[in-house]
């Protein structure tokens, strides 16, 4: 049963501006690896009016579907390091419990400047190291944590390491913290730390951060649906936008150039940290 | 891991979000021709939103049955602990 006090008619219209919106999340999670909560929360909250518990109920269904989709469609290319994947989301899933220790730490408002400035950070980072690739010898052992994949764009098989396993951890662990309290999936934060400092790839950075947040979202989402904080209506359209917006995405997306995807990756945070300030002042 | 393996969980995810997809379609379909009040309607939707939540819960399972199998300790404790998050949030929805 949906909590009747935030509950909203379902509008045709409304359904298709929410799939619409779901079809942007669905691209970006295909090209970059992200949920795309950190748009679709305030694209909800503020431009259609919903109540935020409505919004990052939608949200979370929107992060499963995408997760989900993108995973289905890269599998069996080796791009998602399931291995990798799992150790960081029992770091996630801690800093996530534990996110309430850190809401009485600092204000929501500290939190979002000190959001804003990690994800600027991150973007000059991630310019200046545009032209740089995590892409070694393939005779080079991967070791533990790496893998090889198979590169559609240059058409090489493509060994690489994984480095700096303590910040990979602490930067999920900080991700996972991030989630609870601001209604993210965390996407946006792993996918440049695990591609700028951490050795690697873009493309298995951006695949296996989808399917970490899949598992992040639910954790969330299952909570909120016996809440009835999630809409039916409202997250069957969303949903539906997701599947569109990912088929573009993985069509597209494979034959693009990781240049082009790290450049995309900038904006995207650009964006976020002036949407941050923006949203508390 | 095998590459079967992972190719066969990457089906798991497929056939869950085809599934889903295809109940949240027609559920949302029927709430515009029949009204949001309808039995079909809400019961399609909660279908699809059950099979979509239920999809990635699935997916760690059957990883760490995967990893177990290949007795491959470390993953299997690590896809084991994640379950369990999971199954710590089904808790608290129902508690």
């Amino acid at each position: 049963m949906v909590d009747p006090a935030i509950a909203v008619d379902v509008t045709l219209v409304l359904a298709a501006l929410v799939a619409g919106a779901g079809a942007i999340a669905g691209a970006l999670g295909a090209l970059l690896g992200l949920g795309g909560g950190v748009f679709l929360v305030p694209f909800l909250v503020i431009g259609l009016h919903l109540p935020m518990r409505l919004a990052v109920g939608v949200s979370l269904t929107t992060v499963i579907a995408t997760s989900s989709a993108v995973s289905a469609g890269t599998a069996g290319r080796q791009l998602i390091n399931l291995k990798l994947g799992l150790l960081l989301e029992v770091a996630t899933a801690a800093g996530g419990l534990l996110g309430g220790v850190t809401a009485v730490a600092l204000s929501p408002r500290t939190l979002a400047w000190l959001f804003s400035l990690v994800t600027g950070g991150i973007a000059v980072v991630t310019l200046a190291r545009l032209h740089r690739r995590n892409i070694l010898e393939p005779s080079v052992d991967p070791g533990r944590w790496g893998g090889r994949f198979h590169d559609e764009d240059t058409g090489e098989t493509v060994t690489y390491r994984v480095r700096r396993l303590p910040l990979a951890l602490t930067g999920s662990f900080l991700a996972g913290n991030l989630s609870t309290l601001l209604g993210i999936g965390g996407g946006v934060i792993k996918v440049p730390m695990l591609n700028a400092w951490c050795g690697v790839p873009m493309r298995v950075a951006a695949a296996t951060s989808a399917f970490m947040i899949g598992v992040t979202a639910t954790s969330g989402a299952i909570v909120y649906y016996g809440q009835g904080a999630i809409l039916p209506g409202l997250a069957a359209a969303a949903v539906l936008g997701v599947q569109v917006g990912s088929w573009f995405g993985l069509r597209f997306g494979g034959r693009s150039r990781v240049r082009e995807l790290k450049l995309l990756m900038a904006i995207v945070l650009v964006v976020v940290s002036v949407l941050m300030v923006w949203r508390v002042g | 891991m095998d590459d079967r393996i992972e190719e066969r969980l990457g089906r798991v995810l497929g056939v869950g979000i085809t599934v889903s997809s295809a109940a949240l379609a027609v559920g949302l379909a029927l709430t515009f021709v029949l009204g949001p009040a309808h039995p079909a309607a809400r019961a399609l939707l909660d279908v699809g939103l059950v099979v979509l939540m239920a999809t990635p819960v699935a997916r760690v399972a059957a990883s760490a049955v995967a990893f177990t199998w290949e007795r491959d300790w470390l993953f299997a404790g690590l896809a084991t602990t994640v379950f369990f998050v999971l199954m710590g949030s089904v808790y608290v929805a129902l508690g």
